[in-house]
């Protein structure tokens, strides 16, 4: 039984006079399995907080349906929703409370003691700053005392959404490692984020979201056994245009100093021959697997400061 | 895991956890100990006034009137709305409402939470009211020489009415704060409507009609203030005002039609309830 199964999930907020409907979410549907640290990908306002926000209770949808935990009915859903642990966008916590004191509320709705609550703070480093105000709190901080939360009442499913998002490289990493042993522990995790390589290094499964709709789902493991070949030359537009024009290329695409090509058919010697009979000579030319990042620019649009060449 | 019971116990975690967050914060803490300042003037001003003046007395059962009078209930309604505006619509503010409900609580258990600080603050404000009154107006009672007993039933009913005029104007209080969402915006609304709406707007615009004219003292705080005042519930009290009525050569009271006007109050308490719950659920977090 998957954890999560949406069925056609949408969500269409009717809007203003002068912006009219907007469609948030359109039909998604996608399982989450039990034990897996599920990525959910997409750009700014690609509708990923929303559906967020609908497998957990705080926005209703306009279509299509889900299951957490295999119940669907308001009232399986909530009771589902005890075996959640989840934090939604920024850290969400009464300011001139300490940290001690918003885990303390937290854990009395959840049915649960002070116990779980300083067992929790030392598993996320606060317990040397439990007395601190919430709005004293570094970023880093915050951060932690939203994923401390999460993991009150020990939940079957954690919810994270960006949770490593305004942290320097040492706070992301320390947010790694917690999600690395919350996985370790069983814990089904659903995580949202921006940061590909972190998600990459974190995730087994994705599912990409572009414009509300799901582009893709598959494993990591699945994304990166795919290649590509990167090309360099002095001019990187007409190499990608070239590359574009090649009839094994899936896609072609200039990222950073390089053109990235996606090959359905054919090997990277044919690419070579296509472009140089095109007058076009590359300074360099390499297969390599494809970064979760690739395939994600390549499905979301990603503009990289070049444009996309098809 | 230990789901929170759909019963009397989830009612004891939302009380628990909303007086957890009323008496830490500030915004509370500030009115209320404003409150309690004015409403010790209120009452210690007489009862020194009656320490050098012969003519004048502070004492108990007298004194409840100043308790249950215009000046305190005002004071108990505006109080004690700012205060509810302010622990309800800052959840918005911070998002702690959404998360309450991803911690777990259902949307009507959030709300079930904060509609329970409505009858809970007016009764902290109005004991602090009773208290404070009782103890200033006893230290000047000769018990001996009291005209009644220091508390009658009276004082009771007359409690019961001013906690349903708070049911009326914290419900509306509820409302606005469900609806606006912020606490500057809502407590500018809610004031907008005591004050201008209700004091100005709508009697300039429905009393120029004559037959709406005599429904316009139906409107919600206009019926809360029909409930202020002892002597609509303690017949020695009003005795009391008649005859100080009299020897100022002022026109008699008039007692107010207290079942109608008690009815026409848990009316607009229930809509103003009712329409917090409809526009809490209907709207996402």
């Amino acid at each position: 039984m998957p954890v999560i199964q949406t069925m056609g999930l949408t969500k269409r907020y009717s809007g203003g006079i002068r912006t009219g409907p907007t469609l948030a979410v359109d039909e998604i549907s996608f399982e989450v399995e039990e034990g897996q640290v599920f990525g959910f990908l997409g750009p700014n306002g690609s509708g990923k907080t929303t559906t967020i926000g609908m497998l957990l209770g705080i926005i209703t949808p306009t279509g299509g349906q889900f299951r957490l935990f295999g119940g669907s009915t308001p009232r399986e859903i909530h009771a589902a929703r005890q075996r959640v642990g989840a934090t939604l966008e920024y850290p969400n916590f009464y300011p001139y409370m300490s940290c001690r004191d918003n885990l303390d509320l937290v854990a009395r709705v959840k049915g649960r003691g002070k116990d779980d609550v300083q067992e929790v703070l030392e598993t996320v480093g606060l317990q040397s700053r439990q007395k601190t105000k919430f709005k004293a709190c570094s970023l880093g901080m915050k951060q932690r005392l939203a994923l401390g939360a999460t993991m009150i009442g020990d939940p079957e499913l954690i919810v994270l959404d960006e949770p490593a998002n305004g942290l320097d490289p040492a706070g992301q990493r320390e947010i790694r490692g917690i999600i690395h042993r919350l996985s370790e522990m069983g814990k089904t995790i659903f995580l949202s984020s921006h940061i590909l390589h972190e998600v990459e290094r974190t995730c087994t499964h994705v599912a990409i979201i572009e414009k509300g709709c799901l582009v893709r789902q598959a494993s990591v493991s699945e994304i990166t056994a795919e290649r590509v070949v990167t090309l360099r030359s002095d001019d990187l537009v007409a190499l990608a245009t070239a590359a574009g024009e090649f009839p094994g290329a899936a896609w072609a695409r200039v990222r950073d100093d390089r053109v990235v090509v996606e090959l359905d058919d054919g090997l990277p010697g044919d690419l070579n021959r296509h472009l140089a009979d095109r007058g076009i000579y590359v300074s360099h030319l390499a297969e390599e697997k494809t970064s979760l990042e690739d395939v994600f620019m390549e499905l979301t649009g990603g503009d990289d400061g070049f444009g996309e060449v098809q | 895991m230990t789901a929170p019971a759909l019963t009397k116990r989830i009612w004891w975690i939302l009380f628990r956890n909303e007086w957890f967050k009323a008496r830490k914060r500030l915004a509370f803490l500030l009115p209320l100990g404003f409150y309690l300042f004015v409403t010790f003037i209120n009452h210690f001003g007489p009862a020194w006034q009656a320490r050098d003046d012969p003519d004048r007395s502070y004492t108990l059962p007298e004194a409840w009137s100043r308790v249950f009078g215009e000046d305190q209930s005002m004071m108990l309604l505006l109080f004690a709305g700012v205060c509810l505006v302010m622990l309800v619509s800052s959840e918005f503010t911070w998002r702690t409402a959404r998360q309450n409900v991803i911690d777990g609580l259902s949307k009507t258990q959030w709300l079930v939470g904060k509609a329970m600080l409505v009858p809970f603050l007016g009764l902290v404000f109005l004991s602090l009211a009773m208290t404070i009154g009782f103890v200033i107006s006893f230290l000047g009672t000769d018990l001996a020489a009291a005209s009644g007993p220091i508390i009658s039933v009276g004082v009771f009913k007359a409690a019961g009415g001013m906690l349903l005029a708070f049911l009326s104007v914290g419900g509306l209080a509820l409302f606005v704060s469900l609806s606006v969402r912020g606490a500057g915006g809502a407590i500018a609304t809610w004031f907008l409507w005591i004050f201008l709406i209700e004091g100005v707007i709508v009697p300039q615009l429905l009393g120029r009609i004559d037959w709406l004219r005599d429904y316009l003292q139906y409107q919600p705080f206009t019926v809360a203030q029909r409930l202020f005042g002892l002597e609509n519930y303690d017949p020695a009290a009003f005795q009391r005002l008649v005859e100080a009525r009299e020897a100022a050569e002022r026109p008699a009271p008039v007692l107010a039609d207290l079942t109608g006007v008690l009815w026409i109050n848990a009316g607009w308490a229930a809509l103003f309830f009712l329409g917090a719950f409809v526009i809490f659920r209907r709207r996402d977090l």
